[in-house]
């Protein structure tokens, strides 16, 4: 393998590094808080129309 | 934007929808918050430092009418208030925004925000607005009556910011404005009764919790019985509600009478005049297609030039990275030129296209126009069982269904806000642009139709069409089955006309600029570098085959026949028989796959490709590219790969996926479910493959 297939391996393993990074952070972060306020708000009312409307 | 320093008193800014908060918030902080003239702009909190002052924060909340919340985006103005939202301490004092034009509805929220216990300020926005109309609004008079500061104000210009920062800073530590009026007592014997089965419930939750019935308040409260008890010692919930309007309205007739003069006979405003057009059944609609067709074709014609000229630059950057021969022929050079400038120049050369496009949507929502179209798509959205509330969700769908998803907090009813948020990604979003343009430009002849439209515009127009009839349908489905139950009425103030302001307009071309090349320089250059790299290796060794002897092979070039022995060749050939029905190669095949986290990436990934295959050392541009590549295999070998069917195909597929790892996660953040956008994710496949399918086999047909 020549240096500058090294540089270019070296440059895209970085890359593939920062995708993988960039999504799990994301799902992590969306995981951490997936129960907003305002989600569980909709899922409680949401049941609640549903017995109310038998 | 949320970021909290470590700041000591913090000022809540609140007030009714398109009371001009945001303009408010970004000249007393300086910041650039998004503006629009039409409500909802606002969802989330935002915080700013108020210039001028140190240490004092700044709150914008979202627009509501009252503290009594229908809405998750209502109860985090109470939360907020009452010291409950987190991350968000105890404010010290509320501004409340109010438009001087229609003062007697906005007071309702300000008497609610004054039995907070807060130090509350007056601010007597679109002064300049009310005097057009000759209603005489006397500040000191209004400041007597209340018993709080007021300020008279234009945000839009800055007169009277100043003023307003000094109230507020003298409202840090001020007493709390006593209200003038009085409860009758059936409410304070029912509060009373209230506090003793809550003790520790704070004063003015425990009263919105009795007063509005399935409100918010309610819920949170959650001792049906103890309220119920106390609802029905005061005559029930419905009298009670009456009672609350009966007080507010009568003491802010008071204050109105005494500080507001109006003209004798109210002028026919010219808002008024331009509505009776822009808002009629007909008329109105007819004008609402002839912006979008007209938006569309300016998509094409005036940025066209721009974009050749973005183009030709990467191409020139192209060419001197490819001659420079201290980079040698190897590796690096190759991911230089085919996989940095070829997949992220691109995608770039999309800018104008988009600029152009949100430059259109900025101009039309600050003069007011949006509000107005939302009226004239409420009919249609009834029809499917939404309602009109929908609308502005889905509008800022179209920039991008993140914050599209997001602003449906403003849906009271839940049912109406999942099934909006269910079909909020069959939006065009701006993703979506790139790849509309490309096969656009390449594929449909630039020729009028009837004499006066554009071909290329009416087809870009007809798939932005294609996603909102598939969302009529899926919402018409959806609510007829899973979601039954009334749409809840709609109720909008539609905003006055007014000229949009230059500085809103590039303010929001800018952002959305910034966000389009932020992704294409961090994204889209990932994922360029990735694909270039599977497609780059292994490296083969071609002399064998390319001798006279392996006649099969021959007519391909080195590097043609290198792409298809790469990683990338391979998987594409696996995944190839999969997109059979819509007659596309692997390298096609290859993109669509590669584009489900993000669906610009489609468009660097044939970059990408097409560069690595060299499929014409004359054409750079990519859209010359797709049009001359042919099928490298097959008994196909030699055809071109993309004909306008494969291309109509490939649009509807990407009118219809679900191509986007931030929107799913998005719905499952608001959903507080995964299985939300499962069910997004499944059900847009389905039927972007389905249909993707069946343009092609049909459009063959017609063009055969």
């Amino acid at each position: 393998m020549q240096i500058d297939d090294l540089v270019a391996l070296g440059i895209v393993l970085a890359a593939a590094a920062w995708l993988a990074r960039y999504f799990v952070r994301r799902i992590r972060r969306l995981t951490r808080s997936q129960e907003t306020p305002s989600s569980k708000l909709m899922q409680i009312t949401i049941q609640d129309e549903d017995k109310r409307e038998g | 934007m949320s970021e909290r320093g470590s700041k000591s008193h913090t000022i809540v800014l609140l007030g009714n929808p398109n009371t001009g908060k945001t303009t408010l918030f970004n000249a007393l902080t300086g910041m650039r918050l998004r503006t629009g003239n039409y409500p909802g702009v606002t969802v989330e909190k935002k915080v700013g430092a108020l210039l001028g002052a140190t240490g004092i924060d700044v709150l914008d909340l979202p627009g509501t009418y009252s503290l009594a919340a229908r809405s998750p985006d209502e109860m985090v103005a109470v939360d907020v208030l009452a010291g409950r939202q987190e991350g968000a301490p105890v404010p010290d004092a509320a501004v409340v925004v109010v438009d001087a034009s229609n003062l007697e509805r906005n007071l309702y929220l300000v008497s609610q925000v004054m039995e907070t216990g807060l130090p509350v300020v007056l601010a007597l926005n679109m002064s300049d607005l009310a005097e057009r109309r000759s209603i005489e609004v006397d500040a000191d008079v209004l400041r007597q009556q209340l018993g709080i500061p007021v300020v008279p104000l234009v945000a839009r210009s800055g007169t009277g910011v100043d003023e307003l920062r000094t109230e507020m800073i003298a409202a840090i530590g001020a007493s709390p404005p006593q209200p003038g009026w009085s409860w009758p007592p059936e409410i304070a014997l029912a509060e009373a009764s209230l506090a003793a089965a809550a003790p520790d419930y704070p004063a003015f939750e425990l009263r919105r919790a009795l007063l509005d019935q399935g409100g918010e308040a309610e819920h949170r409260f959650g001792n049906v019985e103890a309220l119920a008890a106390a609802r029905e010692q005061a005559g029930g919930p419905i009298a009670l509600q009456v009672m609350e309007a009966e007080v507010r309205y009568g003491y802010i007739g008071d204050v109105v009478a005494a500080a507001v003069t109006r003209p004798p006979t109210p002028r026919v405003t010219r808002t008024e005049r331009i509505d009776a057009i822009l808002t009629h059944k007909v008329w109105g609609t007819g004008l609402l297609v002839l912006v979008g067709y007209f938006v569309f074709m300016s998509i094409f014609q005036w940025a066209a030039p721009v974009m050749d000229f973005v183009e030709a630059t990467f191409a020139l950057v192209g060419e001197q990275v490819e001659a420079a021969s201290f980079l040698g022929d190897g590796a690096l050079k190759s991911l230089l030129v085919d996989g940095v400038i070829t997949g992220v120049g691109g995608v770039v050369v999309f800018l104008p296209q988009i600029l152009v496009l949100f430059g259109f949507i900025a101009v039309l929502e600050d003069c007011g126009y949006m509000a107005r179209a939302a009226f004239l798509m409420d009919r249609l959205l009834r029809w499917c069982g939404l309602s009109g509330r929908s609308f502005i969700p889905l509008l800022s769908s179209f920039a991008c269904a993140v914050p599209g998803i997001m602003a449906t907090r403003t849906i009271e009813s839940h049912r109406d806000r999942l099934v909006t948020i269910l079909v909020a990604p069959l939006m065009t979003c701006s993703a979506r642009i790139p790849i509309y343009v490309i096969l656009t430009a390449a594929f449909v002849p630039a020729t009028m139709v009837l004499g006066f439209v554009n071909l290329q515009a009416l087809v870009f127009a007809s798939l932005y069409f294609l996603g909102i009839v598939v969302a009529v349908l899926v919402a018409w489905a959806l609510r007829r089955t899973k979601f039954r139950g009334e749409p809840t009425p709609f109720l909008m103030e539609l905003p006055p006309y007014k000229m949009p302001s230059p500085n809103i307009v590039v303010q929001r071309m800018l952002r959305q600029a910034t966000h389009f090349l932020s992704r294409a320089g961090t994204l889209i250059l990932a994922s360029s570098l990735v694909i270039w790299a599977l497609a780059y290796w292994p490296r083969a060794d071609l002399t064998q085959s390319l001798t006279p002897e392996a006649p099969a092979v021959s007519a391909m070039t080195a590097d043609q026949l290198q792409l298809q022995q790469s990683f990338l060749g391979r998987m594409g050939r696996t995944v190839e028989p999969a997109f059979a029905p819509m007659g596309w190669d692997w390298k096609v095949s290859i993109a669509v796959i590669a584009s489900f986290p993000a669906r610009e990436v489609v468009v660097s990934t044939l970059g990408v490709i097409y560069g690595l295959g060299e499929v014409d050392e004359e054409s750079t541009a990519l859209r010359e590219q797709i049009r001359e590549v042919t099928w490298d295999h097959g008994p196909r070998q030699g055809e071109p790969v993309l004909d306008l069917a494969g291309a109509l195909a490939l649009m509807v597929f990407f009118a219809l996926c679900a191509q986007c790892a931030a929107t799913l996660m998005t719905i499952g953040k608001e959903t507080g479910s995964w299985g939300w956008p499962v069910f997004t994710f499944v059900y847009m496949t389905t039927l972007a493959y389905f249909g993707a399918a069946i343009t092609a086999v049909v459009a063959r047909a017609m063009l055969s």
